[in-house]
């Protein structure tokens, strides 16, 4: 510990401190625009200036270590005078369509601005030289109103660890954009939209869908169908002033009949189902390589996570075949929602449009994926963000706050909780324990309070491992097997299990990728801004979710039982491969003309 | 050498890359401590075409400039960084008088925002926007708070960026305003570019150059033409002394001149005196009568070039101002100082007569202090009064012997000959000084039948503040000229001056004029040189008693009256002041130029509206094809009368051209100003 002194106030901080870290130590609020936590420094926005004492010119807190007796100002006139004149040089070069920008007062730049009483501006001169790129089905960037803070590159390169943002170019012309002045189509982009979560004005947001939403629920032919990712009703209510990881599951789905969805629904209802489907694919897979000693791709990886599988097909597509064939939870239900249930209501499926409301932005990519395509009649129609939904409440003006807590609607509302941890990371891996133990043992997981605690949490990559005793008679070969399982989030994190996995042989069965940091509840279109603290709260309102239901794995959903009586058959039947299933191709990581 | 100058912080030396307007350019490598001036003079052998030293960029782009009133400074890191600049790469690039300093800070911050990364916001954006402003300034779209935003700016940047790179970016903006903001505040105010150099304000280099603002291009483009008569009225617009401009000015406009860079300048004011000598009767330019500016009572005191152009300019809006002179002939300087073989009277007569004839009355023999006081005319209802009463005073040199017989002074001296006709002139004359005034004092005392003249002068030749041709002419009369010579003390013998002890002088450091202060030299023995007249022409001055008397004027600290440069405005509202009296001695382009100031000051404060319709540009029409190659004729000077033909005489020395040398010499113009219409100059 080294002795420092930050405006008059001594204090005691670890030696490898920043400034920053050590102001927020204690409190002291510096603003920042380019930081990103846990990762290196790059001291570019500068608007985290602080005076320190004998120090020839101004320090960037965000990258300046504390050192023995520092004497720091974060509040001194220089230090304000030039943090101001940081944002009005920005405010000199940026866009400034404040009034039709989608970001309103959510914007960092203008909270700013705001902050240090900028009311006119200081400075006159060229702007920045605007460039639309709608190229893909999820995301929107908008060069105009690019602050180069460089967030989204630190995010894109190095926790997610794809790589198709860069700075482009140098000086006043600087941009940020993918190599050589492509578009996002043009380069291997997995769409998962971390770069607009951690935008902090307007330059990168996910492409809306909310006009062409309204516009099918003013439609009295057509029947609106609705599903919430479990992700949502974690996050949402951070959009009204809620705490993150309040559960406001109620007031969703009031607020979804309200905007006038006809049947509001729950993708917690095909995460259940598609553990049905993927835990028996597991065990087919298993007793394939264990009994038939067949060539079967192991481990197993789940699926749900569309920005991982465009990340496989783009840079380890060695691993397709070892993908689960199932569809992810959001394209089950379309599937499921466009046949089971219009024939169920008499509704043709070309007369049904079905919404989703998902945290992600490549949920928007999956959606319009050829794959995804049951019969001609594509799964899902169109999905919005939880922002967007947001949106949507305020555009509608529902109070939300005092909305009462309804209840989803049947038959595809119900879900146990094992389905509401599909929004966090360890979540699918754990509902999927909970029952394909179940069903080998016809025993409970024995577990405490069915959590498998290995694999819970923020670290990059966790590992868990189970003996299988006291098999049921069908899966008597899995008797003493030590199930190996593990589970990544962050595609950065994931691309180092693999390169291991790729150089060290597999030491897994079963591998759960999420492609966001977090899982689900960081996902790319949820509210800004999300960092670990954030991403720990909404974990701890879904565990809660989940211990809150009676039902806790997703065999024992009566609907889906139901479901399968009525209509699929068994798990990995044929309806189900028709509906449920697919397949992923390599994609070309340069060009996609 | 190295150990040269060893007692300094940094010690070795350094290599320096030596570029731009220097004779010798290259990789130089000198003890850390060098001063400067060795550094351009010593090494780089000065200034290329003998220009005056202006500044130098030290360190490269993100260095910063340095005048020359530090050309004595030592090189090393710590003096480098208390003026602004830096040591940088070594990059040491030196500039004369045809730099715009403004251009220059617009130059490499252009330069080092394309160098930026684009990183960091204060050097990526900041940058963009100095050099945004600069260009506004460049441009003539300036505003004075623009100096201030780029000094916060500059200095916000260098405070703020990642690396070294922005954080001495803003240095060369930073170290032009420190050391050249007037030449900021003439780019914002004046519109004026006094380098000749930013495009937007700038429609001829010539043309900025002269400080009446003549169309310089226009009129020798007509006279090319054989438009003799417009042309002259073109130059009238501007400037009533064509005639006497034509012989005694000092033509900045030649040196600015871009033929220069082909061979050599245009002779302009040869041109010049081939079109006024084309004058049959003299011409009346246009005149506005205005009955009511004809009532306004406006004293002129001063019948000097400043006074009779504030006179001219005035006349021509409808003014009837009234011109006082001390001596019984009007002209100051022209007529008192300046002899008749660089300006025939007659020629300077006709051009006073011409301006007394638009209504300017002249009333001579009335003196300031003596006749009337600056209070007694407002007492007596006028309204303005201009103070134009130049530099009248000599001043003495106080050493052993001043005051012995046969020691006079220059003003006087001149003064005596040209206004009485006579003068007592020795055999042997020395004149101390190396001005117009020690000059003109050896070329009469020559012509008045000294049989030895010689100027002794304490610099050298380069330094002396005379014109370089009438140096040149002095010496072809038989003039003596000893450089680095100092007056220690006169030997008198009977009370009469025998001769001039002199003190050999060898040149020092350089001082804040940006010469080398001349300093004793030991090594050489002091020498006598016989003289039985010895003439000061140190210097100029003003008796303040007789000029204000009670009446509280501000003075500057050289002890000129404090006026404002643009209007003549003073610390009296009702008193202008203009020409040497506010500038020390000057050149009579300048006087005439500050007269034409005052007087849309003075129409301004009485109307409350500018009415200067000579101002402007007109196209003049003149022939011209710009795909031609430039005429390939060379430079030609003007004849002058024999050597022998000189002696005992005032006839004019310089003589007019043939009309087919005058045009010749006149196609020679480049026509920088064709098809250029600057958005923002007040020419």
């Amino acid at each position: 510990m080294i002795n420092i002194t930050i405006n008059s106030q001594a204090v005691q901080v670890p030696e490898d401190s920043t400034i920053l870290q050590a102001a927020r130590m204690i409190n002291v609020q510096i603003p920042t625009m380019c930081h990103i936590e846990k990762r290196d420094p790059i001291g570019a926005c500068r608007v985290c200036l602080v005076e320190v004492e004998g120090a020839k010119i101004l320090q960037a807190a965000c990258s300046t270590p504390v050192s023995e007796g520092m004497v720091i100002h974060t509040n001194s006139k220089k230090a304000r005078m030039a943090r101001r004149f940081v944002v009005e040089l920005l405010l000199s070069e940026h866009d400034g369509n404040c009034q039709t920008c989608d970001r309103g007062s959510d914007c960092e730049l203008r909270t700013l601005g705001e902050d240090m009483g900028i009311s006119d501006l200081a400075f006159e001169g060229e702007k920045i030289k605007p460039h639309m790129d709608e190229t893909t089905p999820a995301l929107i960037r908008d060069s105009a109103k690019c602050i180069k803070c460089r967030r989204c590159v630190t995010v894109c390169n190095e926790v997610q660890g794809v790589g198709a943002l860069y700075p482009q170019d140098r000086g006043f012309d600087v941009f940020i954009g993918p190599a050589f002045c492509r578009d996002l189509k043009d380069v291997a982009c997995v769409q998962c939209g971390q770069c607009a979560a951690v935008c902090p004005v307007g330059a990168i947001a996910e492409k809306s869908s909310t006009p062409a939403i309204w516009d099918a629920i003013e439609n009295p032919d057509i029947c609106v169908v609705v599903q919430t990712a479990p992700a949502i009703r974690a996050a949402l209510g951070e959009e009204f002033g809620y705490e993150p990881g309040t559960r406001v599951t109620g007031k969703m789905v009031a607020a979804l009949r309200r905007l006038g969805f006809d049947s509001v629904f729950d993708t917690n209802f095909t995460a259940d189902l598609t553990i049905m489907e993927e835990g028996t694919e597991l065990l087919t897979r298993l007793k394939k390589a264990l009994v038939d000693k067949e060539d079967v791709a192991l481990p197993m990886f789940t699926s749900c996570s569309p920005g991982w599988i465009n990340f496989a097909e783009f840079y380890f597509p060695q691993f397709l075949p070892n993908i689960s064939t199932c569809k992810s939870p959001q394209q089950m239900f379309g599937a499921v929602a466009k046949s089971y249930y219009a024939e169920k209501i008499g509704v043709d499926p070309k007369n049904m449009i079905v919404v989703s409301v998902m945290p992600c932005t490549a949920k928007k990519f999956e959606a319009q994926r050829p794959e995804m395509n049951a019969d001609g009649i594509q799964d899902v129609d169109y999905v919005l963000t939880t922002r967007e939904l947001a949106k949507m409440i305020k555009e509608a003006n529902l109070d939300f706050n005092s909305l009462p807590d309804e209840e989803m609607d049947a038959p595809l509302g119900l879900s146990s909780g094992a389905a509401d941890i599909f929004a966090n990371t360890g979540g699918v891996m754990e509902a999927a324990l909970r029952t394909a133990y179940e069903i080998v043992t016809g025993r409970e997981l024995p577990v405490e309070n069915l959590h498998v605690a290995p694999i819970t949490g923020l670290d990059g990559i966790k590992e868990a491992s189970l003996v299988i005793e006291g098999t049921v008679d069908d899966w008597k070969f899995l008797e003493g097997v030590e199930l190996k399982v593990a589970v990544s989030h962050g595609l950065g994190n994931t691309r180092r299990m693999l390169e291991y996995v790729k150089a060290n042989g597999c030491p897994y069965h079963f591998v759960e990728v999420m492609t966001c940091p977090g899982g689900c509840i960081g996902g790319g279109g949820q509210p800004r801004f999300t960092d670990d603290s954030v991403r720990l709260k909404r974990i701890a309102g879904i565990y809660a979710e989940d211990e809150g239901k009676k039902l806790r794995k997703s065999h024992e959903n009566p609907d889906v039982q139901k479901l399968y009586q009525d209509f699929l058959g068994a798990p990995l039947g044929e309806k189900s491969h028709h509906l449920l299933h697919t397949h992923y191709a390599p994609k070309s990581q340069t060009m996609s003309d | 050498m190295v150990r040269k100058h060893r007692d300094r912080k940094s010690k070795g030396t350094k290599v320096f890359a030596l570029a731009g307007a220097v004779r010798n350019t290259g990789l130089v490598e000198v003890p850390i401590g060098t001063h400067l001036g060795e550094l351009i003079y010593d090494i780089g052998g000065g200034i290329i075409n003998d220009k005056q030293f202006k500044a130098a960029q030290i360190g490269g782009p993100s260095g910063g400039c340095i005048p020359k009133q530090n050309l004595n400074v030592p090189l090393d890191y710590e003096t480098l960084a208390d003026l602004g600049a830096i040591m940088g790469s070594g990059g040491l690039i030196v500039m004369d008088e045809n730099t715009c300093m403004v251009d220059v800070a617009r130059f490499f911050i252009e330069f080092v925002q394309e160098e930026s990364c684009g990183k960091c916001v204060p050097c990526r954006t900041g940058t963009r926007r100095m050099l945004e402003i600069l260009e506004r300034i460049c441009a003539g779209q300036g505003e004075m708070e623009d100096i201030d935003r780029l000094e916060e700016l500059g200095n916000f940047i260098k405070t703020a960026s990642l690396c070294g790179l922005g954080q001495t970016a803003p240095n060369p903006i930073l170290s032009t305003i420190r050391h050249f903001r007037k030449e900021y505040e003439q780019h914002i105010i004046d519109k004026y570019c006094e380098a000749g150099v930013c495009a937007g304000l700038v429609r001829a280099p010539c043309l900025s150059a002269c400080p009446c603002g003549v169309d310089v291009p226009g009129f020798v483009s007509m006279v090319g033409d054989q438009r003799y008569a417009e042309a002259l009225k073109l130059h009238r617009e501007r400037n009533p002394f064509a005639s006497v401009c034509a012989r005694v000015c000092f033509h900045t406009c030649e040196d600015k001149c871009r033929r220069a860079q082909l061979d050599s300048p245009v002779s302009i004011r040869a041109v010049k005196r081939f079109m006024v000598d084309q004058e049959v009767m003299v011409q009346i330019p246009e005149v506005l009568e205005n009955d009511e500016n004809a009532k306004r009572k406006i004293a002129i005191v001063g019948a000097g070039p400043a006074g009779l152009s504030c006179a001219y300019f005035l006349a021509r809006l409808g003014y009837k101002p009234v011109v006082l002179e001390s001596e019984p002939r009007p002209g100051g300087m022209l007529v008192q100082a300046i002899p008749a073989y660089r300006l025939p009277r007659e020629e300077l007569a006709r051009e006073i007569r011409m301006i007394e004839s638009l209504g300017v009355t002249i009333e001579t023999g009335q003196m300031l202090g003596r006749d009337y006081t600056l209070e007694s005319l407002k007492d007596d209802g006028y309204e303005l009064i201009y103070l134009a009463i130049g530099a009248p005073l000599g001043v003495d040199l106080n050493i052993k012997g001043s005051d012995a017989d046969g020691v006079t002074e220059a003003m006087s001296f001149l003064r005596q000959y040209n206004i009485r006709g006579s003068v007592p002139v020795g055999k042997k004359v020395v004149v101390v000084g190396g001005g117009n005034a020690a000059i003109d004092a050896a070329r009469t005392a020559m012509r008045l039948g000294a049989e030895e003249v010689t100027v002794i002068y304490r610099r050298t030749r380069e330094q002396m503040p005379a014109y370089a041709e009438e140096i040149e002419e002095a010496l072809d009369e038989g003039v003596k000229l000893c450089t680095l010579l100092n007056p220690e003390e006169f030997v008198v013998k009977h009370g009469k001056v025998t001769g001039v002890l002199c003190h050999h002088m060898k040149l020092g450091e350089f001082d804040r004029s940006g010469r080398r202060r001349p300093q004793d030299d030991a090594e050489e023995t002091a020498e006598v040189i016989e003289a039985d007249q010895v003439i000061i022409a140190i210097g100029q001055a003003l008796n303040k008693d007789t000029t204000v008397g009670n009446l509280e004027v501000e003075f500057n600290d050289s002890g000129w009256v404090k006026a404002d440069p643009r209007s003549g405005a003073t610390s009296v509202p009702w008193l202008l002041a203009g020409g040497d009296v506010a500038t020390g001695p000057s050149s009579v382009a300048q006087a005439i130029g500050a007269g034409e100031c005052a007087a849309i000051e003075i129409d301004i404060r009485l109307t409350g509206e500018d009415h200067s319709f000579w101002r402007g540009y007109k196209d003049q029409g003149a022939t011209f094809d710009p795909d031609a190659e430039p005429l390939a004729y060379a430079r030609e000077k003007l004849p002058t009368i024999p050597l022998a033909r000189r002696r005992h005489n005032f006839s004019e020395v310089e003589q007019p051209w043939s009309e087919a040398a005058a045009l010749r010499q006149a196609r020679r113009c480049l026509r920088c100003d064709y098809g250029k219409q600057p958005t923002a100059s007040n020419e």
